[in-house]
This record gives C-alpha cells, structure tokens and sequence, in this order.
C-alpha cells in the first residue's frame, strides 16, 4: 500500500528564484522503502521535501497519506498526518524557551497531559546513543550547534515515525565519535519496523547504507529510477 | 485622480482585510476557548499562570507606585475644585471609568503585548511554529490560547488593583502628607459609585484584554520571515493595542452613558 500518493501535484516555488516549482506529478511512495533523492536544484529538492512534510500546500493536485486526502487549507486538519512524519533540514529547529526534555517530551505533554518529563526508554536510549542524555536539563541557547542537532535528532526519530524526511543528514552528525554511524544504525532499525525513508545527501557513506529506489527531480519533474545511485547532488 | 482613487480603494480595502481577519483570529480564539479539547490541557494550565505572573505580578511593582502617584495628583487637585463639583462622582468618572482601564491597558501593552508579538515573531521567524506543527501540536491552542486568557484576566486584575491603590492609596498619602481638607472624601467616593460603574470598568478591562491579546498575537503571526519584521510587528501591535483602546472606551462609554 502507498503511504503517499501525490496526483496530479504541483508545487510552485516559495520564492522568486528559488528553484522552479515542482509538478505536475504522478507519484506514490511505498511504506517501508527507501528513496534517495537526485537533483539538479537544491531548492527545488527542498521544496519537494516541505511539500512532502505537508509544510506548504500544493497549487494544485490531492496529496493522499495513509488513504486519507489531506485537506490544506485548514492547518489543523493537517497535524494528524505531521505527527507521524519525522523531518530534518537546514531549517528545523528546537522550541528555544524549553529545555531539550521539555522539547522531547511535548508530544506526551500535549497528548497525554503527562507534564512529568520522563523520557520513555526508547527516547532515552536515543538520548545515550547521540550523548545528550547529559543535557537534557538545558536549553536550546545554552548548548552547542552539535548537541543541538543531536536533539532534533533524537526528537524526529523518537517519534516513531511511518516517515522520515532527511534532508542532508551529515550535517545533523555533527557531535564527536561516530554521529553518522549511530544515524545509520538507527535508521535501520526504524527500516525493519516499516518506516519509509525519503533522504538528499552529499554523503556517499550515507547513501551506500541503504538500498532502494531513487527519486530524480530534474527542472521540477519526478521520476523514480530501480536503484539508489550515488552522490545524491549533480 | 486615477492614482489617487487607487490608492484610497486600496487602501480601503488593506482596511477592511484587516478588520475581518482580527475578528476572524477573535472568533478562532473563542472557539478554542468554547471547545475545550482534552489535548495540551496541563501545557496550557501552566503557559496561563506564566503568563499571569510576567503580565500581573511582575507589573505591581510599576502598576502600584503609579496608582498612588495618579491616585494622590487627582485628589490634590480635586480638593481645590470641591466647592465647585461633587468631588465624589469627578474621582469615579476618571478613576474608575476612564484613567484605571486606560492606565492599566497601557502598561499592559507597554510591558506585555509588544513582549507577546515579539516572542511569537521569533517563533514565527525562526520555525518554532513549525516545529510544534510537525510534532502535531496545534500552536494557536498552546501558544495563542494560554495567552489570551493569561493576558485577558492579568488586564481585568491589575485594574481593580490600580482603582483600589489610585483611590485609597491616593487618599492615604494626601492625608498623611499635607494638610489639605479632603472632608468625607471616601463617604463621597463611596455614594457616587454606583452598580453601571463598576460594570463599565471591568468591561472595558475585559475588552481591553481582549483587543490587546488578539492585536498582539495576530501580529506575531503574521510576521514574514525576516527578522528584521520584528521590530516592525511588535512597533504595530503598540500603536494598533492603543488606537483599539481608544476606540472601545470611547464606544462603551457611549453604550452606557450617552
């Protein structure tokens, strides 16, 4: 079964000059595969990525996830399926006036009433592996860039997602030891328990992990080829 | 001509837009307020007593000294006019009705309001807003939901408050340090107040809170992604919270007095 069917999608760029929009296109994207993606305009690839993430709507076509049409012009009605959806990029960020469990833990708060702050065992193993259990107790402003991207690291894939969106994930892994490796470990976890992979990397390392199909956005149109290539980019 | 007729139609239009999403942002306000999902009720309990300690508690220390000192200016100068007026009813005409809902308004949008837009601005600015989204938080009920009621009955306290300090306060100072005859200026405070006065002031701190909580988080919102349209909202929400002030007083006034 599809987990996102795109028909007949069209995505028009944010900004003047900023890629040349995507669609119309025709796409479906299997629950738990893998997609590395190709390009020939970053801004385009990360259009592709927000429109994915449900994060700009669509000039025109349906966007199908989980069978469920989703409805964009009311932003509430689309915050079922973002839950699901994990997604990192150059502009993810962390909630800044609350600590990094405060952060982790917003989704049990706001879902559950549970304001205890305990991180469930998964969340926490997450914590060791990315090594921010030791600043669980700070805020965003007081930490480095790394722990930093450690944390929104942890928070996507602590949320069990039935996707995950990666846009450039090297640059997430930016912490001493082996960041990259423990990404990659994780994700192939998450692989066997179903999730979809969507992701865009300079890293040859990275894309090698994985087998797949690959995603080409090539002047805005899609197309998806057998076999993951190599070197994302170009 | 063309250009000018243009330029009123737009902006007349630009106007209009405007009112019409305030109210729409109002009624989105009141819905939540009426729906009173389960979900993000402890977030809220405790964002709403945040912000009653940054808008109420925090502002005493400038609320209270600043009652006194229009509470004790006003009486001074009543006293010479006491001959002349019912100096009761004068007191509870400007405290009560007018400079107490006023003041307080002003300071809560001084103090808070530009603090609200500010802080939603960043957030709006540096996708915070979108990191709630994505965690499938829904940010007008955590973010805009806790402040309206927050900032709404931290208004309609800190203007009991700045009556009570203006009048009684005031009074206790004059006495104290001077020796100018007040006569039985509580007793006449105390018979020219009546049930329409005390309901005109706590309605329009009502409405106060209200318009203030729903200019400054309208703004905070619609800030583009530049940080440099900051500055520009909350400047907005200053001059837009006084200017709707205005014009609630003077409607309410006119609703019960005219």
């Amino acid at each position: 079964m599809a987990l996102i069917e795109l028909k007949n999608y069209v995505l028009k760029a944010e900004k003047t000059g900023a890629g040349s929009g995507i669609g119309p296109l025709n796409l479906n994207l299997e629950a738990g595969n893998v997609y590395a993606l190709k390009t020939d305009s970053a801004n385009d690839a990360h259009l592709f990525f927000r429109g994915l993430a449900t994060l700009v709507s669509p000039s025109r076509g349906t966007y199908i996830y989980k069978g469920e049409t989703l409805f964009f012009p009311d932003y509430r009605r689309l915050l079922h399926a973002k839950k699901t959806m994990g997604y990192l990029t150059a502009d993810t960020t962390l909630i800044s006036n609350r600590t990094i469990r405060e952060n982790l833990t917003l989704g049990r708060a706001y879902f559950y009433n549970d304001m205890s702050g305990t991180l469930d065992y998964e969340t926490m193993e997450l914590c060791r592996d990315f090594g921010i259990d030791r600043v669980l107790g700070q805020r965003p402003a007081g930490l480095g860039v790394p722990d930093n991207k450690s944390a929104m690291m942890v928070r996507e894939i602590g949320k069990n997602p039935d996707i995950l969106l990666l846009e450039y994930p090297e640059e997430f892994c930016l912490s001493e030891g082996n960041t990259l490796e423990v990404l990659i470990e994780t994700i192939h976890k998450r692989l066997d328990l179903g999730m979809t992979l969507v992701f865009l990397t300079y890293e040859e390392d990275f894309s090698r992990c994985f087998s797949g199909k690959t995603l080409e956005i090539r002047e805005g149109r899609v197309c998806i080829t057998d076999e993951i290539k190599q070197a994302a980019m170009g | 001509m063309k250009s000018i007729a243009g330029f009123t139609g737009r902006k007349t239009l630009e106007f209009i837009a405007y009112v019409l999403n305030i109210f729409a942002f109002t009624y989105r306000l009141f819905e939540l307020f009426l729906s009173r999902p389960v979900e993000g009720r402890s977030l809220i309990k405790k964002a709403v007593v945040e912000q009653i300690y940054f808008t109420a508690v925090q502002a005493l220390p400038i609320i209270i000294p600043l009652a006194l000192m229009v509470g004790t200016m006003l009486i001074i100068q009543f006293t010479k006019l006491s001959g002349d007026f019912d100096l009761g009813k004068v007191t509870v005409v400007l405290v009560v009705r007018e400079l107490g809902p006023m003041i307080t308004a002003l300071l809560v949008i001084l103090r808070s309001a530009t603090a609200v837009t500010i802080e939603i601005s960043s957030m709006t600015v540096f996708n915070e807003i979108e990191a709630l989204e994505m965690a499938g938080v829904d940010p007008m009920r955590i973010l805009s939901f806790s402040r309206f009621v927050g900032i709404t009955t931290a208004v309609f306290c800190l203007f009991i408050i700045f009556d009570i300090v203006a009048i009684f306060g005031g009074y206790v100072i004059v006495w104290v340090a001077s020796d100018v005859p007040m006569g039985n200026f509580l007793t006449l405070v105390a018979k020219a107040i009546t049930g329409t006065d005390m309901v005109v002031g706590l309605l329009k701190a009502l409405f106060f809170g209200v318009a203030i909580t729903v200019i400054s988080l309208y703004h905070g919102f619609r800030t583009r992604k530049m940080s440099t349209l900051i500055p520009v909202s909350a400047s907005k929400t200053a001059v837009q919270s006084f200017f709707w002030i205005m014009v609630i007083n003077v409607f309410v006034s006119a609703v019960f007095y005219l």
